[in-house]
This record gives structure tokens, sequence and C-alpha cells, in this order.
């Protein structure tokens, strides 16, 4: 970790506090990245502060979907895809019934679509012609509208309206302490996700220096200036991979299948993970205590840097470009003489 | 007496499908079977192939397969990482794409597919995965590769996610839309689309399944092809190579999930001692 002089910076924050000032009961909650790395983090201190009535947005889940749902967090999901790992009931299923949970479904491509309009600014953003000719369209035409191209007439143009979610969960491998988020490797829906809600909570493996960032500006997802709240928790996105960081967890994964086939064993499993553990660091540890720190090193990831590109330049001033001097500046044709007082 | 292998369902089914890849061509893949298949293509007959993982992944050489569609740390290499936005939008809706892989709960004679919804929409007896990128990729890539494991062959899907041949004949061309599946590799057979009806035909059905058991697990009247025959079997090469990359879809969801079981005992009992 950086020796940084955080005491000047509000945004730095632990992840409970993060979560109590930016998510309110009934907000619509982004689930910002796509399966990898998730704010795994974010999710279970949502739970333990038992925050009620979200609309959770996100395009494709593995079990962030179970986790709240099952908790009673949500009242609504707009998603596009929640995994099927086994047979049977998900954890996911059964709080649809129990709680009541809307569901509004949609493709990949279209929660891209509607997050990309949020991100932007724009009023909504064309989908494909796929989606007209389906059920996605005809059970749910409440979802889509579809226009005349004015361009083309004659051509129908299908149209997924902008989302804007009220906060959004992002958890990247790097951060400064301005917030600047980095993050490589596939970024699925991360950006826009982000940038169409209206704040931002990062989650991230590591603060580093600001002259980290400012030597890799290409790797900065989400500027600085977009972002409300920087909490650093390393192994945050356990058991999903973090690129440069870990691997996913698949032991982890199937402990989660194996234990939550029934109602019983997921409340289990959230006592034992979720609120047997008060933040990141103790489930990390209790982790740790449960299956050994071998368990853990063994998901590190072996070193594979990317190569420095060259961002400098050849540092040629104008003055200098020009060749000229404080007496050839004055002699510039177009001064001319103003009274000041 | 012939000669006898040991081999799994999932390794018939990988082993066909990794056929239907053709050298040089843009494979959009997806986690699991698809994977298997594009990876044993390429490391065989299609050795300059480009695999696609639509969370943001092009043109990468995985040395285990992905556990999931943006998994970049399965990956030996990769020249390209980006935004999903991108992988649908700059490169799929483009016509970049040759083969796409769909799962399925269930499809119909036209190849049309179902992935959201068992029973009604509003009171569903089952949710399955939802649409993810199935309906666009299968909208939009020259060819489609319908992978049956689990799901059923019925007359009427309960829900249309993804569009194969629609109502047949031209109607999928009619609506605009390139392509359409080529094939359908089932749990218990191979089937194709005929040219002109694009209906489903039986191509192969596999070991220890015959031509009636097909016909009584297909609700329609299907056609036979009339060179039908067993499936064509992994090579030996095939099936060493597939246990040797991917164990865990080679072999089986019940071996895989008893190794996991054990490897997480063994590290319990490792950390007591």
């Amino acid at each position: 970790m950086s020796g940084l002089d955080n005491s000047h910076n509000d945004k730095i924050m632990p992840m409970s506090e993060a979560v109590n000032r930016f998510v309110k009961d009934g907000d619509t909650v982004a689930i910002a990245n796509f399966i990898s790395p998730i704010a795994y983090g974010a999710l279970h201190e949502i739970i333990r502060q038992k925050k009620r009535r979200l609309t959770a947005v996100i395009a494709s889940s593995i079990f962030e979907l179970d986790l709240w749902a099952g908790s009673g967090c949500l009242k609504k999901v707009i998603y596009s895809y929640h995994t099927r790992l086994r047979a049977g009931e998900r954890v996911f299923d059964r709080a649809v019934r129990n709680y009541k949970i809307k569901v509004e479904d949609y493709t990949n491509y279209t929660m891209c679509a509607m997050f990309a309009a949020g991100a932007m600014n724009l009023p909504f953003m064309a989908a494909k012609k796929s989606i007209l000719v389906t059920d996605l369209y005809r059970k749910g035409s409440e979802k889509f509208k579809v226009i005349d191209n004015p361009f083309n007439a004659g051509e129908e143009v299908v149209l997924v309206p902008a989302i804007h979610p009220d906060v959004a969960l992002v958890h990247v491998q790097r951060v400064d302490r301005n917030g600047n988020a980095q993050s490589w490797g596939a970024t699925g829906t991360t950006k826009h996700a982000a940038l169409a809600s209206k704040r931002i909570i990062v989650s991230a493996e590591e603060l580093v220096e600001d002259d980290v960032v400012s030597h890799s500006p290409n790797n900065t997802l989400i500027p600085g200036f977009r972002v409300d709240a920087i909490c650093i928790e390393p192994w945050g996105s356990h058991p999903v991979d973090c690129l440069g960081y870990y691997d996913a967890d698949y032991n982890s994964l199937a402990l989660f299948l194996a234990t939550t086939t029934t109602e019983e064993g997921f409340r289990q499993w959230l006592d034992e993970w979720v609120f047997g553990c008060q933040d990141r660091a103790k489930y990390i540890e209790h982790y740790a205590d449960k299956f050994g720190d071998g368990a853990l090193q063994r998901l590190r990831a072996k070193s594979r840097p990317s190569y420095p590109v060259n961002l400098g330049s050849n540092l040629i001033s104008q003055i200098e470009d020009l060749g000229i001097t404080q007496e050839l500046m004055d002699s510039a044709a177009d001064l001319f003489e103003v009274e000041v007082e | 007496m012939g000669r006898k292998i040991r081999v799994t369902l999932d390794e018939i089914m990988c082993s066909v499908a990794a056929k239907e890849i053709k050298d040089g061509e843009r494979v959009f893949v997806g986690q699991g079977y698809p994977i298997l298949a594009a990876m044993l293509a390429k490391k065989r007959h299609a050795p300059n192939s480009l695999l696609i993982m639509e969370g943001g992944v092009i043109d990468f050489e995985p040395y285990r397969p992905p556990l999931h569609i943006a998994d970049c740390t399965a990956l030996n290499g990769v020249s390209c990482t980006c935004d999903m936005m991108d992988t649908f939008s700059c490169y799929l809706f483009r016509g970049d794409i040759d083969v796409g892989f769909l799962g399925a709960a269930q499809v119909d004679k036209y190849g049309n597919i179902n992935s959201s919804y068992i029973g009604d929409v509003e009171n569903p007896e089952m949710r399955v995965t939802g649409s993810g990128g199935a309906n666009e990729i299968g909208g939009y890539s020259k060819r489609g590769i319908i992978l049956l494991r689990h799901g059923k062959f019925v007359e009427k899907l309960d829900y249309l996610t993804t569009p194969g041949y629609l109502e047949g004949y031209d109607s999928r061309k009619k609506v605009g839309l390139p392509g359409g599946p080529s094939i359908v590799v089932s749990s218990i057979g191979v089937f194709r689309f005929d040219g002109k009806s694009k209906e489903m035909y039986l191509e192969s059905y596999h070991p220890g399944v015959t031509v009636e058991d097909i016909k009584s697990k297909v609700p329609w009247d299907l056609r036979i092809s009339p060179n039908v025959q067993r499936t064509p079997l992994p090579s030996d090469e095939e099936l060493a190579l597939m246990r040797s990359i991917a164990p865990e879809i080679s072999l089986g969801r019940a071996f895989a999930l008893q190794r996991r079981t054990t490897n997480l005992l063994n590290f319990m009992q490792a950390k007591q001692m």
C-alpha cells in the first residue's frame, strides 16, 4: 500500500460509511461491472445495513442477484441474465416468489444501450430488429418503443430508454486518492453503467499514487471527479476474479452452490459470510481461518506486466519552437495600448 | 468385437460442435461447451479461427477454459480488450461474426430458442437464465450453433427469446435478419436445417440412442436424413486433448462437482494439520 497522506481527502472511507451515506432505501442501484470483477464488499455491506426496496440493475449475474434478492433487499430487478449452475431452484427464484420482486428482463446489448444512453444523457438508444421478432418485445412491449426511422422512412427501429441509477457500485484494480478508477481486461458494462449513475462508489484492490495514474491514463475507466466514495478493499471481488490480482475461486463458488439449495442453507451462508464478518478484511480473515491461508494464496495472480508505452513528447515549448525572446514578443504587430485607470 | 472407447456425452457434443468451426472464422463463444468446442477447433483443424467473448475479449488464446464471458485470467494472451458495447455494436452488428453459440431450454422445429421462461411469463414454472447475449448473437451471427444439453424439443415455445428461422422458409430473411442456425447439437443426436423449408431434420443419433427414441422426444413429425448414421465419436487424440485442457467440462458435471468438494475438504484438513 502506498504511503499517501489521506488526511485531507474526504472521498476515501470505509465501505460501511460509503453505503451509509450514498445508498438509500428505495434507490436504484447499478452493479456496474460485468461478471468480474464485482464489488462484492459493497454487495455484502448493503445486506448488512439491511437496505430495502432497492431496484437492482445488472446485465449478467452469477450470484449477485441471489444475494440481494434472498436477503430481502429488492423490490425490483432489471437484468438480462442470471446463471443456472445447477438443476433446481436458485436462491433468486425462491426470493422472487417470497418477496414478490418485480422482474424486468432485457438482453446484454439492450442493457449496454440503456447504460450508454444514460451515461451520455441522451433520451434513448437504438436496438436491433432481433428484439422485435421475439417475445422480448411481444410479451414486454412496454419496455421498448418502435419508431419509423426518420432518416429512412418505412424502416422500423426499436428503442430502449436511458437508465439513470441513483448509485453505481464499481470494483476496479486500482484507484488514486482523487478517485481516478483504473481497470483493465474486459470492461463489459462498467464505464457506461457507472457514468449513467448519479453517485458512484468505487472499491479497489489498491490505492496508488497520483503519479501512477498520470503515467497510465488509458487505464482510467472512471475519472475521479465523478467518484463520490473510494473504498480500499483488497480481495474485494472474491470469489470472482480480479485480473492481475487473483483468479476466480471455483471452490468457493461450488461451496455457495452446494450450501444454498435450501432457504435454511442460504441463511446459514449469510450468517457465516455476510453478517458474521463486519467488513471485507474480516471476510478474508474468516476465509483464511477456515480454509487456510494457502487456499487464498493459491488464487493469487502471477506476474504478467503490461509493456510500458511511451507517454512522452519532444517537450519543446512554443517559446523554444518559435525561437523568441522578450524583446521579440514586445514587437508583436497585434499589440495595442490601452489605458488601465 | 470392435475396439471400445470410454467417452462422455459432453465430449461427443463438444467434438461435433468443434467441427462446425472452420479455419479462419470469427467465433462468438460463451462459457462451458462453446469454449471447449472452440478451444478444440483452434488446437486442431482451425488454428486461425478468432475467438471473441462478449464481455470485451477479442482474439484470445486460453490456457484453460474461461469461467465466464469476461474472464481474462484464463488466457495466455489476448489482442484486444474492450467494453461489451463494442463487441455487440462494432463487430456483431456490423456482420463481422461468422459463428455464434447458443444454449437453449426449449427449441422448436425452426431453431427458434427459449432461454427465458418455462410456463407463463407472469407466473413461470421456471425462470431460465434470460437472454444474456443470445437474442442478438442468434440474430446477427452468420451461423448459429445450438447446444441442447438439458433442454427440450417443443412444438411451441413457451417464450421466444432468440430468433431461429421464425416460421421457416424465408421468414427470417424477410424481417431482415442475416444467417440463422446451422446445427443443433443435442444430448440425443445432431440435427440440421432443410435448405428450403428451414425445418430441422435428424442427421445423426448418439451411441445408445435409436432413431425411434429421438422421434419419441421430438413432438413434431421429425424428418430423418436419408444418410442418417451414428454420431461420429471423438478420436483418441480429441479425447486426450479435451481432457487435458478442460477436464471439468469434458468429464461432466458430476465429476467436476466431486473434485471441487474433495478439494474443499482437503483445504480444511490441510489447515488443521
